[in-house]
């Protein structure tokens, strides 16, 4: 049992602290993750650290990245998304969607795809939750009907993040019309500008992030752009979507977030308010919690042993320390939060997203519970 | 980062279950188990994380020995202290101390100063508790020893780490005893662990006690008192939350001592009150971490 790094990952997250410090502008500092996601900067920026292999370091070599260590992901993640995020929606790129091409591409995908996103010159979206189909992913029923050499897509997807930007959907299609549940579904990589595709905002009350439908006409992709087989999509994504759930490490900004509320709260004179200290131990200790188990998952995962409960347990200590530090925020600075881009204001929109960007928080629960209690049927 | 035991950590773990079993498992005589865990080398040349460890094996077992406590503080105390049990208090809290009436040494903590006495130095008698651990009711006479200048803090933060190992054991052994409660009792006609709404608070409570246990092992590692408050803190807040769920999800028989589950949820108790309120020990941490503070960039908008 050991709880320190290594020099090769503790150089690794100086140099990369260096690093953002002289790139990045000031206003990062203050953007909430996912509030910019894509722009001139970002490909720019994503382009400086592909090019020292910063972008995708725990990627083998032959795709572009530096064979390093699942811990050298997490620090990236952890630095990066303290920082505001400055991969934008790339992020998703290097946690889940270039591992899921990696395990499940074909030597075209691999080299196309992984080319471009270890190269930070590609913005990606994905398509999975439909009006009727949300957490109960499986009840998806947008199509993907063969025909030849194409398939031809019908459907809608729905509350999709940064599709506006996006040059590629990962989408998930019924490709037997026949199936049900996780059966018969299919993942397809499809270009944005497709003729049959159209991309609308929906309006939300979320003014930091940006909520997309993506209505799929007869949209026609070759079949070279089916990820991994046909029918068997339901793995790759599960495969995928464990990556992403502690992908973006969350409780690194939260952190950060309680160490300015506690030095906001000696600075305004509310050191001795009633229950001020205590609740930034909550969130000082809830920060940490989550960090511990997210390091935990880390640790299976290097091992190459299943993650599956380390994840599960890290989502949701994840969950608690956004919500804790955003009731803090708006506990100090009551009606204050009400003005648009104020911290606490930032504060109530990160932790509404926080548990059910990256999935629903309750499928981890069941996950967890799954474990201790068995399937649980009646 | 390694979050495996080691193989030398894995065999000083089976020697403590191989000690707890031949002294009669979770019945054992605390006294009679104490006494070889004393005399066996499970904790020889153990680091800070191996006796944490060990103490955490010790509650998970169900054993309710002095030797957890002993175990984390051994290396602060003088030599002349002898083997046994070792009571540790707060000058300023009043109420039981743990051990107390068994103890070989009593440690008084004042701010950054610690006093030893010895319990002929020590006005002892025997206090009726809630069950969990021997109590007594203590009274030093005259100033005892006084321990060298900062050893005060540094018995504070391994009596602490105690307290933190000894909860997360209790709260592995309490989940555990719930979810067999949950999978065998059956209610309107299934078994308790087809409903989610207790599916998902026993899932929210493993959350807690598995967080519990990690910030404990880290702070042990790096034997740091700001790690070890905030291990207190959450231990602390573990208990308040954890002790009512438990019990609520097995209803009123985890009051009978036939159920068993009392063992684990009393002693989280004792525990949580020994460790201190959160509010005491958030304004501790709080506190320290505004000392401390040398990086906050995000969110400044």
């Amino acid at each position: 049992m050991e709880f320190s790094w290594s020099d090769e990952d503790e150089r690794f997250r100086q140099e990369l602290r260096e690093f953002i410090a002289n790139e990045l502008p000031e206003r990062w500092i203050d953007l909430i993750p996912g509030e910019e996601p894509a722009s001139e900067f970002i490909r720019e920026f994503c382009g400086k650290l592909g090019q020292r292999g910063w972008l995708t370091p725990h990627w083998p070599r032959e795709y572009g990245g530096a064979d390093g260590s699942a811990w050298q992901f997490i620090i990236l993640g952890e630095e990066l998304w303290s920082a505001g995020e400055p991969r934008g929606s790339q992020y998703m790129n290097v946690n889940w969607i270039g591992p899921a091409i990696i395990n499940a591409g074909s030597p075209e995908q691999k080299s196309y795809h992984l080319r471009r996103i270890s190269a930070g010159d590609v913005f990606w979206c994905q398509g999975f939750s439909e009006v009727g189909a949300g957490t109960d992913l499986a009840s998806m029923q947008t199509t993907a009907e063969r025909d030849g050499d194409y398939y031809v897509i019908n459907g809608e997807k729905v509350w999709t993040s940064y599709a506006a930007e996006a040059e590629f959907c990962f989408l998930l299609a019924r490709s037997d019309p026949e199936s049900t549940g996780n059966k018969g579904i299919s993942v397809f990589l499809v270009p944005t500008d497709s003729p049959g595709l159209t991309i609308e905002p929906i309006p939300s009350v979320l003014d930091i992030h940006e909520f997309n439908r993506l209505t799929f006409e007869n949209v026609r992709v070759p079949a070279a752009a089916r990820l991994g087989p046909e029918n068997g999509g339901w793995r790759v994504v599960r495969e995928a979507l464990s990556h992403e759930r502690i992908g973006g490490p969350r409780y690194a900004r939260a952190a950060l977030v309680t160490q300015r509320l506690r030095e906001i709260a000696r600075g305004r004179g509310w050191w001795e308010r009633d229950g001020i200290k205590s609740r930034l131990a909550e969130a000082e200790a809830s920060c940490e919690a989550a960090r511990l188990l997210v390091y935990q998952a880390i640790h299976a995962r290097t091992q190459g042993r299943s993650e599956d409960l380390e994840v599960s347990l890290a989502r949701v200590a994840i969950v608690r320390c956004e919500r804790t530090v955003a009731e803090l925020a708006l506990e100090m600075f009551e009606n204050e939060s009400l003005d648009l881009g104020s911290i606490g204001n930032a504060q109530l929109k990160t932790s509404m997203i926080a548990g059910l960007g990256g999935g629903s928080v309750e499928v981890q629960l069941n996950s967890i519970a799954r474990r201790l209690l068995g399937a649980g049927e009646r | 980062m390694d979050f495996d035991l080691s193989d030398a950590q894995q065999t000083r773990l089976d020697g403590v279950n191989r000690l707890v079993d031949e002294a009669g498992g979770m019945n054992a005589d605390p006294a009679v188990l104490d006494s070889a865990l004393f005399a066996s080398d499970v904790a020889s040349s153990a680091s800070v994380v191996d006796r944490f460890l060990i103490a955490e094996e010790l509650a998970r077992l169900g054993t309710g020995g002095a030797f957890g406590t002993r175990v984390l503080v051994d290396d602060l105390l003088p030599e002349s202290v002898p083997t046994g049990g070792v009571a540790i208090a707060e000058a300023d809290r009043r109420g039981p101390v743990r051990f107390a009436d068994t103890a070989t040494a009593l440690v008084v903590l004042d701010g950054s100063t610690a006093r030893l006495f010895t319990p002929e130095q020590s006005d002892v008698s025997g206090a009726k508790t809630i069950s969990g651990y021997r109590y007594g009711r203590v009274s030093p006479s005259g100033r005892g020893v006084s321990l060298p200048d900062g050893l005060g803090e540094a018995v504070r933060r391994r009596w602490r780490l105690a307290l933190v190992a000894e909860i997360a054991g209790n709260a592995h052994s309490a989940i555990h005893h719930t979810s067999q409660h949950l999978t065998s009792r059956i209610q309107f006609g299934r078994p308790l662990s087809s409903f989610q709404a207790l599916r998902h608070r026993l899932a929210e409570s493993t959350v807690s006690a598995e967080a519990t246990r990690w910030l404990g092992r880290d702070a042990a590692f790096h034997d740091d008192t700001h790690r070890t408050v905030r291990a207190a803190w959450y231990a602390s807040h573990t208990v308040a939350q954890l002790v009512p769920e438990l019990v609520q999800m097995c209803g009123a028989r985890s009051f009978t001592m036939a159920f068993g589950l009392h063992t684990f949820t009393m002693r989280m108790n004792c525990l949580r009150l020994e460790l201190g309120g959160i509010d005491r020990i958030g304004a501790e941490l709080t506190g320290a971490s505004a000392d401390s503070a040398d990086r906050a960039l995000a969110g400044s908008r």
